[in-house]
Order: C-alpha cells, then sequence, then structure tokens
C-alpha cells in the first residue's frame, strides 16, 4: 500500500543588514529509489532570483544546486515543495550472517557496493570514535550475533535509553558528550548509532529527511509544526542493501519517512548551506509541513 | 681522477673517512672521490681558511640580500628564519640523473592515473590494488571532487619528491609532495647565489642549467585554459606573508611574471573567478595555488578559512577555472599508499616502478600490522591523517614506555598507521668549522608539467642536510641547512633564464591591472616611508641641539625651541611627551622613545608597518629595492637595541635618511609608470603634504616670541629639506614671506606644497576610471584642484599675514586645517573606490 505526502519547506533568512552577495548549496530534492520513493513533482523557489544556479549529482546520489545572490538584499527564502509516493520496505531475507562475517565480508568482498560502503565506515568530524562509542555498541554486538538482530537491538537501546531534548544538544556537541548526557535530537541519535556501527568495522550512513508527524488524537495536524528529521543506514553485506533504522522512533521505515540526502555525517546533507558577503548575523526561520494526501 | 688531489693529505681523507657512517656521496663505492666530487674537494681544500671565511661570509650575505627565509610556523612575520646554504654543492653525475629523470616522470605520471582512479572509476579499489578504506582515512580525499575533471585535464601539475640515497647506492623515495610542493623557487635563488659564489668549480663541472622546466612549465600554464581574444590572466594563490614559504611564493610569481594574490584578492561571481583588481574585476583564468586544498573554498571545504575564496570548487567543477594542483591531490601525500605503489604501477602502466621507495607497511592489513609491530623498535611510524601530536616516529629513538603506549595506540587503531623501514641515508660533505664533515642528506626534487602532455624534471632541486652529525631527520622546518645540487658532465647548453628572457613572454598584456590590496600596500609603503623621513628629520633637528648642549639641561631659547620640536613631534608621532604621572619626559627619555620605542607612531614602529606593507607586496620590488628594503629593516632591528648610546641613535637616523632617498630614489627610477607607481606616488606626496602641514602648523604660526624667529625658520626648513633651497634662491636671512613663499607656493620648489598637490593632481588623473564615469571630473579628482586654486589665485599675502592682536597666521591656520580634512577625503575616497578587498565573509549557520 503506497503513501503520498505533499511536503513544503520554507527556509528564510533575515539579515541585520544588507547582504551584498551570498554562495549557497542546497539539498532539497527527494530521492527516487525504486520500490521506496518517487517523486511525483518537486519544485524550489528562490527569493531575490539567484545566479549561476545549477544542480549536480554528489557521489552520494544527493541532488545539489548551487546559486549566488549578486544583489544587496536584506532577506532571502528558499521555498521547496514536493509530492512523493512511497512504499514500504520490502522485507529483506536473509540467513542471518554474523556482523563479524558481514564486517569481513565487507572488506574483501571488491564488488562496487562494498568498496562504495567502505567510505561509510571510517571516522568524521561529527561521528568521532572514542573507546565510550565502542563500548556502548558492544553491547548490542555480541559476538556471533547476526548484523540485522544487532543494528535493531542498538536502535531499541538508543531509543530506550535516550531522552529526546531539543535543548541538552547543538550541532556541534560531540557524540561522547551526548553518550553522557543520555539527552539528544534526531540528529545525535543518527550519528550516534553510526558511530557504534562503524566502531565494530561495518559501513552506517547518515539519512536526512522528514517523517509524518501525527497529531494527538483528537487535535488538528499544526501547519509549519513539522521539522526535517534523520536517522541511519546500515549496509548489509549478505544482502547488498542498505536497512533504514530511526532510533529516535525506534523504528524501521515502512513508508512514513521521505529520503532527501545520505552522508557520511550531517555535513554531507544539509538542507541548505551558505556563506554571505556583507552583514554578519542573521535570524532563521524553517516552516515544515508534511501532508499526507488521501488518495 | 682525483690523483692530483692535494685535499688527498691522508691524514684530512681518513680523518674525513672515520666520520662517514654509511654510503658517503663524495667517498662513493671506491673510498675515494672520483670525477666531479675530486673537483669539488679540490677547489674546498685549496681554500685557506681566509678564503673560507669569505666564502662563507659572502654566501650570508648573498641570503640576506636576497631575504631569502623560512618562517617557522607560528613565529611572527618580522621574525623568519634566514635560509642557510651551505657553500658545498650536492653533486650527482649526469648518468645517474638520467635514471632519477626518468623514474621521477613514471612516478608523477602514475600519481596522476591514481588520482584520475579514485576521483573516477575506482578500479582500484575493486581490483584490490589499493584498501579503500585507506583513502577514505586521509584528509586529502575530497567528496565533492568526485566524478569531475579539471579544466586543462592534468590532474596532477606540480609534483616535489624528497629523494635520498640508500645503502645499495640507489636513490629512494621518501616522500611524495603533491598538493602544493615547494622549493621550485629556493632552488632557483640558492642556483642564482652559487653559481656568483663558486664560478670556477660551476664551469668546470658542466652544471646543468635550470631554466628550461620554469620555461616549458610558464608556456604549460598560459595553454592550460585557453581564453579567447585575449591572453590567459594567471595568478598564485598564497596564504600570505605569515605563510613559512611566502618567500618562495613571491620569488616564484615574479619569476614566472604572475600576480601573487590572497584570498581577498579573488571572488567568485556567476561561477566565474575574479581579482578585484584597481580598474574593477577582471577575469582568472588559472590559479597556481599555494594554499592547501582544504582551505581553498570555505563554501565547500573547511568553512573557517579565510584563506579561500567561497564558490571556488563549483568554478572549477564548471570548467571555468583551471588550479594548479587541482584540488584533491593531496590524497597522494598518504605515508601508507608507498606500500601499494608498485602493484599499482604494473597494474595501470604494465611496467615496474623505477624508483624504490623505503619498504612501507599500512597497519590497516593484519599481517602486515603484526609485522609492524613484530618488528617496531626498527620502524619509521607515520600517521596517515594529518593532524597535532601525529606524524612521523622513529621508533629507535623511544624509550621502552614509550614504544609501548605507541604500540597499543596502533593497536587500538591500526588503519591509522603506516610502518616503514628505517633506512640510512647517504652522507655528503658539509663545510663545518673549516674542514669538510659528512652530513646525511636529502634532495627535494621538483617535477613541473609540460605542454607535450608529460613531465619536467628541475635538473638538480634543493638539497638540505641535517646540521648534526648524528642527525637522522631532515627537515625544511626546523634544522636543516641547504644545499644548491648540480647535476654535473652534461652537454654544455645555451644559456636560458626567464629572468632575461624576452622572447618567451608575451608582448603586452594590455589592460591589466594590480590587484586592489597590492596596490593598497604599495600606497602604504610610500606612506610610512614619508612619515619615518619627516619623524627622522626633525629627530635629527633635536639631536642636533642635545648634543650642543652635551646632555646637558637647557636653558633659555633653546629650551624653548626644543620644547617646540618636543610638540611637533608629539603631533607627528602621537608619542606624548609626559610620563604617565604628568611629568615631562627628559630629552634622551623622549629621543629613545620615539626613534626605539615599540610605539606604532615612533620610527620603529612606523618601520616595521613599512616592512609589512612591502613584504605583502614582495614580488613587486626589483632585487635592488628588496635589497634597500633589507638595510631599513637591518637599521630598524639595530634601533631596537636598548643599549644604543644616543650619539649612535643620531648615526642610525642619518642612515635612516640616505636609506630612504635611496629607495625612493629607486621607484622612481625602476618602477614603471603603471597604477602601482601612480598610487606609490600619491601616497608619498599625500603623506609628504601632512608632513609639511604640521611642521608649519608647528613652527610658523604662532609668532609672540620675536627672539625665537630665526631658530623656528631654520628649524623648519631643515626639517623641510629646503635650508639650502632658500639660501640659494634668497640669499638673505630667512624671513616668514620668503620662507612660506618658498614652501607654499613655489612650485619649482620640490618640498613645496604646491609642488606635491600639482603631483598628485597629475597622478590622481591616470588613475583607472570606469566607463559610468566618462570625462567628468570624478569627487577625488575635484578635491586637489581645488586647493591649487586656492594657492595660486588667492592671495598669499593675506594668507600668511599675522593677526597683531593674537600675533598669529589666523588666515593660514585655518587655511590649513582645510588642506588637511581635504587630504584626509581624498585617502577615504581612494580607499572606498580602489582598496575595499576584504569583505566581511561570514558562514550562515
Amino acid at each position: 500500500m503506497s503513501r503520498r505526502y505533499h511536503i513544503q519547506h520554507r527556509t528564510t533568512y533575515k539579515y541585520d543588514g544588507t547582504v551584498n552577495l551570498s554562495y549557497n548549496q542546497i539539498r532539497l530534492t527527494p530521492h527516487r529509489i525504486p520500490e521506496v520513493q518517487n517523486p511525483i513533482w518537486h519544485a524550489v523557489k528562490i527569493e531575490p532570483t539567484p545566479t549561476a544556479r545549477k544542480a549536480r549529482m554528489d557521489s552520494f546520489g544527493n541532488q545539489v544546486t548551487y546559486f549566488e545572490i549578486d544583489k544587496n538584499h536584506e532577506e532571502m527564502e528558499i521555498f521547496s515543495e514536493c509530492l512523493v509516493e512511497t512504499w514500504p520496505r520490502p522485507s529483506i531475507e536473509g540467513s542471518g550472517m554474523s556482523w563479524e562475517q558481514a564486517r569481513d565480508f565487507l572488506r574483501h568482498s571488491g564488488e562496487p557496493w562494498a568498496t562504495e560502503g567502505m567510505l561509510f565506515t571510517i571516522p568524521t568530524a561529527q561521528v568521532t570514535m572514542s573507546p565510550e562509542v565502542h563500548a556502548f555498541a558492544a553491547k548490542s554486538f555480541l559476538p556471533g550475533r547476526p548484523l540485522q538482530e544487532a543494528v535493531q537491538d542498538l536502535m531499541s537501546r538508543i531509543f530506550e535509553e535516550f531522552e529526546f531534548d531539543p535543548t541538552a544538544t547543538t550541532v556541534s556537541t560531540p557524540l561522547k558528550d551526548v553518550l553522557l548526557g543520555k539527552k539528544g535530537v534526531c540528529q545525535d541519535f543518527a550519528h550516534l548509532a553510526i558511530g557504534c556501527v562503524r566502531s565494530h568495522g561495518l559501513a552506517a550512513r547518515y539519512v536526512s529527511g522528514y517523517i509524518e508527524t501525527v497529531p494527538p488524537p483528537g487535535k488538528e495536524r499544526l501547519v509549519g509544526a513539522d521539522a526535517s528529521h534523520a536517522w541511519f543506514s546500515v549496509l548489509d553485506p549478505e544482502s547488498e542493501t542498505w536497512i533504514d533504522l530511526d532510533p529516535t522512533n525506534n523504528i524501521v521505515p515502512q513508508g512514513q519517512h521521505v529520503i532527501m540526502a545520505y552522508g557520511r555525517d550531517y555535513s554531507d546533507t544539509p538542507p541548505v548551506k551558505g556563506l554571505t558577503v556583507g552583514s554578519g548575523s542573521h535570524h532563521l526561520d524553517v516552516a515544515v509541513d508534511v501532508i499526507p494526501q488521501v488518495k | 681522477m682525483g690523483l692530483a688531489w692535494p685535499f688527498m693529505d691522508d691524514e684530512r681523507l681518513n680523518s674525513y673517512r672515520q666520520l662517514v657512517a654509511d654510503y658517503d656521496e663524495m667517498l662513493g663505492p671506491s673510498g675515494t672521490p672520483e670525477a666531479w666530487w675530486a673537483k669539488i674537494a679540490d677547489h674546498f681544500a685549496g681554500l685557506d681558511e681566509a678564503h673560507q671565511q669569505e666564502l662563507l661570509s659572502a654566501t650570508h650575505r648573498a641570503i640576506r640580500e636576497h631575504g631569502i627565509t623560512y618562517s617557522v610556523h607560528g613565529d611572527p612575520m618580522r621574525s623568519p628564519r634566514s635560509w642557510l646554504l651551505d657553500p658545498v654543492p650536492f653533486v650527482i653525475s649526469e648518468q645517474d640523473w638520467k635514471g632519477i629523470e626518468k623514474g621521477l616522470i613514471q612516478r608523477a605520471s602514475l600519481l596522476a592515473e591514481i588520482l584520475e582512479d579514485i576521483y573516477g572509476p575506482q578500479r582500484l579499489f575493486r581490483e584490490k590494488l589499493l584498501p579503500p578504506e585507506m583513502i577514505y582515512r586521509h584528509s586529502g580525499f575530497i567528496e565533492p571532487c568526485m566524478g569531475f575533471k579539471p579544466a586543462g585535464g592534468r590532474r596532477l601539475i606540480n609534483y616535489g619528491t624528497d629523494l635520498a640515497r640508500g645503502p645499495d647506492g640507489r636513490m629512494w623515495v621518501i616522500n611524495d609532495r603533491t598538493q602544493a610542493p615547494s622549493g621550485a623557487g629556493y632552488t632557483i635563488e640558492n642556483r642564482v647565489i652559487m653559481a656568483r659564489l663558486l664560478p670556477g668549480p660551476f664551469k668546470d663541472c658542466a652544471v646543468r642549467r635550470l631554466a628550461a622546466p620554469y620555461r616549458n612549465y610558464r608556456e604549460f600554464l598560459r595553454g592550460l585554459m585557453p581564453v579567447e581574444g585575449r591572453e590567459p590572466r594567471i595568478v598564485m594563490l598564497t596564504p600570505g606573508p605569515f605563510n613559512e614559504t611566502y618567500f618562495e611564493h613571491a620569488y616564484l610569481a615574479s619569476y614566472l611574471g604572475i600576480d601573487l594574490v590572497q584570498g581577498n584578492d579573488l571572488t567568485v561571481r556567476d561561477a566565474r573567478v575574479w581579482i578585484k583588481s584597481l580598474g574593477g574585476l577582471e577575469p582568472v583564468d588559472v590559479i597556481v595555488r599555494r594554499v592547501d586544498e582544504l582551505w581553498c573554498d570555505p563554501l565547500e571545504l573547511e568553512s573557517e578559512s579565510q584563506l579561500g575564496v567561497p564558490g571556488l570548487l563549483e568554478a572549477a567543477r564548471r570548467g571555468n577555472v583551471a588550479i594548479a594542483n587541482p584540488l584533491g591531490t593531496g590524497l597522494l601525500e598518504n605515508p601508507a599508499l608507498l606500500a601499494f605503489l608498485p602493484g599499482i604501477c604494473r597494474f595501470l602502466r604494465g611496467e615496474d616502478l623505477l624508483l624504490p621507495s623505503a619498504a612501507t607497511w599500512w597497519c590497516g592489513q593484519r599481517k602486515e600490522c603484526d609485522y609492524v609491530l613484530a618488528n617496531l623498535e626498527n620502524m619509521v611510524i607515520k600517521t596517515i591523517v594529518r593532524a597535532p601530536n601525529y606524524g612521523t616516529v622513529y621508533c629507535n629513538q623511544l624509550s621502552g614506555n614509550e614504544l609501548e603506549s605507541l604500540r597499543a595506540r596502533i593497536q587500538a587503531e591500526p588503519s591509522l598507521f603506516a610502518g616503514q623501514e628505517m633506512v640510512s641515508f647517504s652522507s655528503a660533505p658539509a663545510l663545518i668549522e673549516g674542514t669538510l664533515q659528512p652530513r646525511r642528506t636529502i634532495m627535494r626534487s621538483v617535477v613541473m608539467a609540460n605542454v607535450a602532455g608529460g613531465y619536467d624534471v628541475v635538473p638538480g632541486g634543493l638539497t638540505l642536510s641535517t646540521t648534526q652529525a648524528e642527525g637522522i631527520a631532515v627537515t625544511y622546518s626546523r634544522d636543516g641547512i641547504a644545499k644548491d645540487s648540480w647535476v654535473c658532465g652534461g652537454d654544455v647548453e645555451t644559456h636560458v633564464s626567464l629572468l632575461r628572457d624576452k622572447q618567451s613572454g608575451p608582448a603586452n598584456l594590455g589592460e591589466r591591472h594590480l590587484p586592489s590590496r597590492a596596490g593598497e600596500n604599495l600606497f602604504w609603503v610610500a606612506r610610512y616611508a614619508e612619515r619615518v623621513e619627516v619623524i627622522a628629520r626633525v629627530m635629527r633637528r633635536l639631536l642636533r641641539i642635545y648634543f650642543q648642549n652635551e646632555g646637558m639641561a637647557l636653558l633659555g631659547e633653546e629650551s624653548k625651541l626644543s620644547a617646540e620640536i618636543l610638540a611637533s613631534l608629539e603631533k607627528l608621532t602621537w608619542i606624548s611627551g609626559k610620563d604617565e604621572d604628568d611629568e615631562p619626559l627628559s630629552l634622551d627619555a623622549y629621543i629613545r622613545e620615539v626613534s626605539m620605542g615599540d610605539n606604532p607612531g615612533s620610527l620603529r614602529g612606523n618601520l616595521s608597518s613599512l616592512m609589512e606593507a612591502a613584504y605583502s607586496v614582495r614580488d613587486l620590488w626589483s632585487p635592488d629595492s628588496w635589497r634597500v628594503i633589507g638595510t631599513l629593516e637591518q637599521t630598524s632591528v639595530e634601533l631596537s637595541n636598548s643599549e644604543l648610546e644616543i650619539p649612535s641613535v643620531a648615526e642610525k637616523i642619518d642612515n635612516l635618511i640616505i636609506q630612504l632617498i635611496a629607495f625612493s630614489g629607486l621607484n622612481l627610477e625602476s618602477m614603471t609608470r603603471d597604477t602601482g607607481w601612480v598610487l606609490l606616488e600619491i601616497g608619498r606626496k599625500l603623506e609628504r603634504s601632512h608632513g609639511l602641514i604640521t611642521l608649519m602648523e608647528s613652527f610658523m604660526l604662532d609668532w609672540k616670541d620675536p627672539d625665537l624667529a630665526s631658530f623656528r625658520m631654520e628649524t623648519f626648513l631643515a626639517a623641510s629639506d629646503s635650508l639650502v633651497t632658500h639660501r640659494r634662491r634668497y640669499r638673505a636671512e630667512p624671513t616668514p614671506e620668503s620662507v612660506l613663499e618658498l614652501l607654499l607656493v613655489d612650485k619649482d620648489n620640490p618640498r613645496s606644497l604646491l609642488y606635491y598637490l600639482m603631483q598628485m593632481e597629475e597622478q590622481i588623473e591616470r588613475l583607472p576610471h570606469s566607463a559610468q564615469e566618462g570625462v567628468r571630473l570624478t569627487p577625488e579628482a575635484k578635491l586637489i584642484p581645488r586647493r591649487i586654486a586656492d594657492l595660486r589665485l588667492g592671495d598669499l599675502e593675506a594668507l600668511i599675514s599675522l593677526d597683531p592682536k593674537s600675533r598669529r597666521r589666523r588666515a593660514l591656520a585655518e587655511w590649513l586645517v582645510a588642506m588637511r580634512q581635504s587630504l584626509l577625503e581624498l585617502s577615504e575616497i581612494l580607499t572606498g573606490k580602489y582598496f575595499i578587498h576584504a569583505p566581511y565573509l561570514s558562514v550562515r549557520k
């Protein structure tokens, strides 16, 4: 049974002074993945009118658009809109290869899926390794345990042991501190899970996108109250596929997630990123709506 | 060979032999100097102590005069270390060199093919010839560089290698430098000096010339990005004067005839790169990159970087600019790569790797890691991530505990480490304390792409030797001594040098303006030079009074006059003549403060600012101008000695004035009259006008004390360098009228205000104007003619008349205030129009 979402994502920068010039990169185009999600249409409107706008595909398969705004302005708005159809993931059949076997197979296969996957086994600026991260992960990666079981257990433990708290962390809070404070947001949980998987020699990537939010019973869905979401994805060498897991909600996505970008960590995936020449400070406003479509 | 060798007295040769630990370059396999080495050894053995001393000091003098420096990282710009140069060259026979050259060209081509594969199809990963993990862990792998080919098609353009001779007598590769390798500039500079100091041996040894690869390289750069209808614009991007190899950037840019720029001199618009020049934005086609790649674009790479250009990577991706080296080449500096090169070479090129490298094992592989750990005490351990506390560790220098903690670190994260066998490198003779002594050496070889699609190797290179006999690691940043390297016995070539070669250079580049930052620095060099000069001249008057009284307390008129001079110095330097308790400083203390103090307004402070501005445009000075700048710096250093007695201070100040005159004279004589020169001239006249106004205000306005009049006028004339002119023109004692006429309105006196203003007017009209401005006078062009009209059309008598009641020249006082205001406005307009170049960049969070 497929679902459809109408997604609106409005990003507004209000600068404190006049900006003469800005350089930007956006990742606001939903991925097209056979049998998982299909963008029916999508559009991005930018005000003021940009120059040098051009889209390309990066090596993670994300569509990245570069543009400049080469005129004086005090405000910039990026309004992205799309209609996406999603399907529940087919369940992955497997004999239950142990995570150790999976780790070695990944290194020795030499197949493109494996060599490409190796990019997601290394530490990054936001996914830093430490003995603490390894020790936390080791409770899920028990000797001989099938990979799928281990990562599902990891997801559940993060969900159960950690508290969702937007005030506890910032974009640059190191993993060690997240682990210590046991609090954070979806981005922290995704990074932590990725660090745990990588600490055991396996490949995990960061996924950014949206998730359908269900309003409390009897309440209307609030407009603009949704947000970008993040989860993680583990390479399963046995099936040669990536398995998505959402530790914030303790679910394996079954059609309620919309994938926008993949990366080694958040820094490969931000929806909007940029630099300005001129005014230094600004006020940022982001409004996201994920509206389920009734067919 | 080597039979008639005077040094061959057994005693000296034996004592050299005894110091040799492994293979020695001079002794060779036979144990006796042969061929070219015999000639070199001959030459040095023939020098008596006095000649040796002379050679050594000539070397040091040459280094200092050429201003060759290598700053130790983190040191302030003004204390860069002078290059140490050993006069004994490193000698390689032509035959030996041919093999090395072939090997280096093969290696450069191979490394370029590896880049092509990693940023493209990645066959090497799938063929298991290269572990992806090892590549991905290294910071040189840049994901945004995946999937596009750099403009011009060449992946590796500048390549440097450290070579050393192993115990078997073969040359080994120690390091590959592929980001922004240095050495190309130091190599020529060393050669220029050594060829001059050792003309005899240089000729006898038939040393191969260096210039041809550089000429080919310049041709290569011009062809890298063909543009229709004009010469491609090529710039060299440097991190700036704080970088340890800035000397080389400036030297090479000047040698290749290209603009030296910093990140904020460039801007990206419409995904193209532009240079902010005095004539507005002009397109840039080729960037020779000396900034490490991660710092090149704050949009896609290190967001905190202030050294790069936002949007640069996008411009490169779209093929709108060629970068040499392209971004992404740093991954070849991964020390573990050496382990995989032989296999990759056979796979990609179907041939064996010609140059051996020290046996290397990447610890990310289990068997290899076990081997490294089992033989740890004999290993050199390198980390594949460049970071503080990492680097190269010689395990034989570690204590037992240190070794065990290193072992634990490797075990915890093996893929981070590579082990390399410890190789003892050959030694070569160096002149140490009057004798030739063996020192271990490595040679930085420089390889550059050429138009034929291949590479040229600079014949020779920069050899470094250890300062200490027992040294094992030779590095540029710590304690190496440089040597020139001679490839001897080749065919004698015709001499080509880019320094003189006119034919291969473009005839005329047409409308092409100086980068704004360079223009601004020239403007300020001139202003600081003039500031120093006027302070020095006033100081000279003060010192005269000081000496006449032999430092005793001053009485009567002299005391009053010295108070006035002090007051004018306070205005010129902003240094107060009073101490913290508001008590007047002694004359002695004030002289010291103004000449030697750290205050930015002091002579030394202004000299420092001058140096900083001059150093930022190091590439624009002629060798002679640079030499004079060097003498100014020397004087500044001498003035920093607080032990200096006042008579010595006076002597330094006299020197300073002569040096400044030499500097401005040289610029007048040797600089082309381009926009840079125009700005230098405007800066000079602007600052002179300021100085003259201050002096006039100090000595000519208030006229209460008639006894002081002649002293004052004399001081004013002397400080304005017009004493002799006045004497010749008026042949009479100065009167206020004659003095003011000479210094205000005499257009033939090159020290008069009118002269300065007329010169400025002329130069301002030569500044580039935008099309919109058309033929109308711009605001900056209107300021000065108004003041000229005041002086030429106005009533001079009225202007300089004395108000009988206040005994003050009130009209002149008011006019001078207005005049000064016009100068300030001019400076502001010029800054806004031509110099604003460093917009505030901020990363949006």
